[in-house]
């Protein structure tokens, strides 16, 4: 079965946690330049919008079929794209050819890297505090949006519901907040 | 005349030696440390470092299994260029007469022989090979030198010890000298000589695969402007070929370099290769070397596989994607 990790980006906050957690736990250091999902900052019309992304787990791969070592293959039981760290060159063909800009050349190791999910337990889902981050099945990936939005609706009514607040509270003196 | 002769044989030899000693020494500092600044193999085991140190001595790769027979021959030749000066019997009769005393078993004199005639017999196809294929070849003159100069200590020893040339008198008293000479130089060689790494025009595509696979850092690049440049440091190679063994486009190559104003680049780095980058369409960022991204292009339309996203750089690829994903959503 096929696990992906799905980003909802609208929610999302930009507090980049998922980039620090993925470096440290695959790099052994927080440095979000070689963390494996990217938290984009981008701006438009004056509005600010943060854009996580990470490999989509493509069914036919462009990383996979322009290889010239053939060290990208399929892990049998997550269906995460791996790239063998004993075949890679690191000619950066994969990075180039990918559609998201997901796989990059660590150019500390040499190597091509790419999201391979943790082996089946991403730590960027488990630290992300905004819930932008999903770890699901590839089959239940509309469902799961689906899911989000209308609990997303609820939580609006909700809000709705309650009556809108009047007054601000005063600032005490001395706090710098 | 005779004072020439008599420093050849005995300063010389003296400077010629401590040359060799401290480079050598030297080399192999520079090979300790940049070996373990590279994080790729302090990463490894002490005994897989070991394995793949061996797998340099024995590199059975695809730039060898391409010419198979000019591979054994190279082979032989570097050999047999290492095992008849040290395992030759004359030689150790003179360690053995020197102050040093010293004596090791010596190979039957019939196998040296026959071991010489090899070397003279490579030498003598390599040089013919030099001159006929000379525009293919890109045959400079130090080529040839390199070649004459590696016969010379073999030829003059072979006719010194089987006394053929002893009736002409000008060979009967110089042949020694020139023996001894011509080996000076050759030992000199073994320092002072550096393999370079010859990126071919033609087919480099600037992946820049063999910077990251070299175990020294003699190769390095950056994209500081329009370009990227490869350079190449020629005291730090140890000549391991693993640029020859990772490149995709089977572009690299090791040739010995002869070249007198190398000998002082110690520390300096020499522009071995410039590409240039190709501009994202996006933002307009330096992002990929041109020739790789058409060389993607002509595997994609060969491929009949649709990849449009090849202009962009990374950071323009992830931030699009989520954008359509967004409007998408919307």
């Amino acid at each position: 079965m096929n696990y992906v990790i799905i980003i909802d980006a609208d929610i999302c906050s930009g507090c980049q946690m998922c980039e620090v957690a993925c470096s440290l736990r695959n790099m052994g250091e927080c440095n979000p330049e070689r963390s494996r999902i990217r938290v984009v900052k981008s701006q438009q019309d004056g509005q600010l919008e943060f854009v996580p992304s990470t490999c989509m787990q493509c069914e036919t791969a462009m990383c996979e079929l322009v290889c010239p070592a053939n060290a990208i293959s399929r892990d049998p039981e997550t269906g995460a794209r791996i790239i063998s760290e004993k075949k890679c060159l690191g000619c950066s063909s994969c990075s180039y050819a990918c559609p998201f800009g997901a796989c990059f050349v660590d150019r500390r190791l040499g190597k091509s890297v790419v999201c391979m999910q943790c082996d089946g337990d991403p730590t960027c889902v488990k630290v992300c505090p905004s819930g932008a981050l999903t770890y699901s099945r590839a089959d239940q990936v509309n469902i799961t949006l689906k899911r989000g939005a209308a609990h997303r609706v609820m939580l609006a009514r909700e809000m709705m519901r309650e009556e809108p607040q009047t007054s601000i509270p005063p600032v005490e003196a001395g706090d710098n907040c | 005349m005779g004072a020439i002769l008599y420093f050849i044989e005995t300063t010389l030899l003296w400077i010629v030696a401590v040359v060799l000693m401290t480079g050598l020494a030297w080399r192999l500092t520079i090979f300790v440390v940049a070996i373990r600044r590279k994080r790729q193999f302090t990463r490894q085991g002490s005994w897989q470092r070991l394995v793949s140190l061996t797998g340099i001595l024995a590199p059975f790769h695809r730039a060898i299994l391409a010419k198979p027979a000019y591979a054994a021959l190279r082979y032989t030749f570097h050999a047999c260029l290492f095992i008849i000066p040290i395992w030759f019997s004359g030689h150790i009769y003179l360690w053995e007469e020197s102050r040093f005393e010293w004596y090791w078993s010596p190979l039957p004199d019939i196998w040296v022989d026959w071991m010489t005639l090899a070397v003279l017999g490579a030498c003598a196809y390599l040089l013919v090979r030099r001159i006929v294929r000379a525009k293919r070849l890109k045959t400079r003159p130090s080529d040839i030198i390199l070649i004459v100069t590696a016969a010379l200590p073999f030829l003059s020893g072979y006719l010194l010890t089987h006394g053929q040339l002893s009736d002409i008198p000008f060979f009967d008293s110089y042949l020694w000298y020139l023996h001894v000479f011509s080996a000076e130089i050759m030992l000199l060689m073994i320092v002072l000589l550096f393999c370079r790494t010859h990126l071919s025009k033609e087919r480099c595509v600037g992946c820049a695969a063999c910077v990251e696979n070299c175990p020294t850092e003699t190769l390095e690049f950056n994209d500081r402007g329009p370009d990227r440049l490869f350079k190449y440091s020629h005291f730090q190679c140890i000549c391991c070929g693993n640029c020859v063994t990772v490149c995709p486009e089977q572009a690299a190559g090791l040739r010995h370099d002869l070249h007198p104003k190398h000998l002082f680049r110690i520390v300096s780095k020499t522009e071995i290769r410039r590409v240039e980058m190709k501009i994202c369409k996006g933002c307009g960022v330096r992002f990929a070397p041109m020739p790789q991204i058409d060389k993607l292009y002509r595997k994609a339309q060969s491929g009949k596989i649709e990849i449009d996203t090849l202009d962009f750089c990374r950071r323009c690829k992830n931030l699009r994607v989520g954008l359509q994903n967004q409007n998408q959503a919307k």
